[in-house]
């Protein structure tokens, strides 16, 4: 069956996309999906989009005549996926997903028969004035200075993930780290250690106050040991989900 | 799950549609203003100089490879040797500036941008030479260029005389920019079906292959490589937008594995395979294939090897 309507599905899936993208950007639910500064990539992709849909508009407008009668293509419906997903305005990772992403613990390998790593920032304390939520910026001081925090107080918000590798009474306190988009997120945590710790389900969100120890992994696939930061809890109260819940380092 | 699946498909594409669309508006720049005697007459005699200027070509030209199986077609039939065309074909895709800048975005602070610019110039240099000597210049199918299945609107390769002097220049401009946004539509709608296949095949292996078995295949230093091969084969992905797809393989897969899926993917997949077997003789495009596979095998182990 040969129409003419082939312009205007493309007119269509051309609207689609760019209020798809036009929501993303004014409800800043793109930062659900990318990382800022691939943001203006988005402001060049609707402009291009507002052009592209007014040349389909004058021709359809003003060469409608000289529009050939064609069979519709069947390419059209795979341009409709996206935008039927989009409708659903997806916005959250869930749990059991994220044990396929990498996970980083804030681990150091351990060398037998070595001395202990040289911390690097040993002289810095921590303070709660110098971390302000700057949960990358204590994981990472945990990681490199790990001799000499421990004993601490942390204080840390994150969400709850747990693996299979940790025991009943522990479980990670953890971000979303993203560097470009969403598909290659990873999880950034620390391990947290505690009583009655399973009435957190997995994904709620926790206020994490706990003293710096060091524990032993090790990572079966990789047959290496590691030391990683370890919070045995003082207290912990769940909390509301931040609004901003992935780090973009 | 569902939502999950939902915001890594979406993610993938979103980040690699303004790469995209970069690269459609440089292709339909190209064939408006651009023609293959350009090139032919711009080339350097000497061959020392002739292949390492065919590969740094895609500078000037970023042109997708879906665009650049009739080039390559018309600089065969102007007597350009078969080699240093085959340097170009695959180079150009590669070794341009808005696949290494998409490239720049999906790994920063990595040095897969220089890995991918000097092994795509490499490869298309080390395969151009091969088959410069292990092919015969009849290379062209007989007949006229046959309509591939895919459609791809036809490679209207205009010489630059159809801006004309004598009218005005606004009427002059107002016919490129009409002409340029509707060889980019068709570009765009050409391309977009595969980014969008491509995402959604990249989610799925996020979301429904186990950790280990990625691990598994992706830390081994052949199976990983052969995977992304077989993978940049399949998906038929655009150059821009490929890193992107690529980049969520990099915690599990070797580093030689994401570069092979960087330049294999490029020169050869289902897509670009389909178009060359309408323009060019069966025994070249097999030859051609063969010599890929191994080059681009063999320069992604040496990285895994020399450890990156």
């Amino acid at each position: 069956m040969k129409t003419k309507l082939n312009p205007w599905i493309w007119l269509f899936i051309l609207i689609g996309f760019t209020v798809m993208l036009l929501e993303l950007v004014i409800t800043e639910r793109i930062l659900f999906f990318l990382h800022p500064r691939m943001v203006k990539f988005v402001y060049f992709a609707i402009t291009v989009l507002v052009i592209l849909l007014i040349d389909q508009i004058k021709l359809l407008y003003f060469n409608h005549k000289n529009l050939r009668k064609e069979s519709i293509k069947w390419s059209f419906l795979i341009y409709l996926i996206p935008l039927f997903l989009a409708l659903f305005r997806p916005t959250y990772l869930s749990g059991a997903i994220l044990e396929n992403k990498h996970i980083s613990l804030g681990e150091r390998p351990m060398v037998e028969n070595q001395e202990p790593q040289i911390d690097i920032n040993s002289d810095q304390k921590i303070t709660p004035d110098i971390y302000e939520d700057g949960f990358l910026e204590i994981i990472e001081d945990l990681q490199e200075n790990l001799n000499s925090r421990i004993g601490s107080e942390v204080e840390l918000v994150g969400f709850v993930f747990r693996t299979s590798t940790f025991s009943e009474n522990q479980f990670v306190v953890s971000r979303l780290l993203i560097t470009c988009c969403t598909a290659d997120a990873g999880v950034a945590g620390i391990l947290v250690e505690g009583e009655n710790l399973d009435i957190f389900p997995n994904d709620s969100w926790v206020k994490v106050i706990g003293k710096v120890e060091k524990h032993f992994y090790s990572d079966p696939q990789a047959n290496l040991e590691f030391e990683i930061p370890k919070l045995v809890v003082i207290s912990i109260e769940e909390i509301e989900p931040l609004s901003t819940p992935y780090i973009f380092p | 799950m569902f939502e999950s699946f939902s915001v890594i498909f979406l993610s993938i594409l979103i980040e690699a549609l303004p790469f995209v669309m970069l690269g459609a508006i440089a292709a339909s720049l190209i064939e408006i203003f651009i023609t293959p005697a350009w090139i032919t007459n711009h080339m350097p005699k000497n061959p020392l100089l002739a292949y390492p200027v065919a590969g740094l070509m895609g500078i000037i030209f970023p042109v997708c490879e879906c665009a650049i199986v009739p080039i390559m077609r018309k600089l065969i039939k102007k007597g350009t040797p078969v080699g240093l065309a085959t340097t170009f074909m695959l180079a150009v895709p590669i070794v341009n500036p808005v696949v290494l800048l998409s490239t720049s975005y999906a790994f920063p602070n990595s040095p897969m941008v220089w890995l991918r610019g000097s092994m795509g110039f490499t490869g298309a240099i080390i395969i151009g030479l091969t088959l410069h000597r292990f092919s015969s210049n009849q290379i062209l199918k007989n007949g006229d260029f046959a309509k591939t299945p895919i459609s791809v609107d036809a490679f209207n390769i205009v010489s630059p005389e159809i801006i004309n002097k004598d009218n005005s220049l606004w009427s002059n401009i107002t016919k490129s920019a009409s002409k340029i946004a509707s060889h980019t539509q068709h570009e765009l709608f050409d391309v977009g079906r595969f980014l969008i296949l491509g995402a959604f095949v990249s989610a799925a292996m996020q979301v429904f292959v186990p950790r280990e078995f990625l691990l598994q295949v992706g830390g081994s230093p052949v199976q990983s490589i052969l995977l992304m091969m077989g993978l940049g084969f399949v998906l038929s992905l655009c150059s821009e937008a490929d890193a992107f797809v690529a980049s969520t393989f990099r915690y599990q897969f070797t580093t030689g594995s994401l570069l092979a899926f960087l330049i294999y993917g490029p020169m050869t997949d289902i897509k670009n395979t389909l178009m060359l077997l309408g323009a060019f003789k069966p025994k070249f495009v097999a030859r051609l294939i063969l010599t890929i596979s191994i080059v681009c095998f063999a320069l992604a182990y040496l990285v895994n090897v020399f450890g990156f």
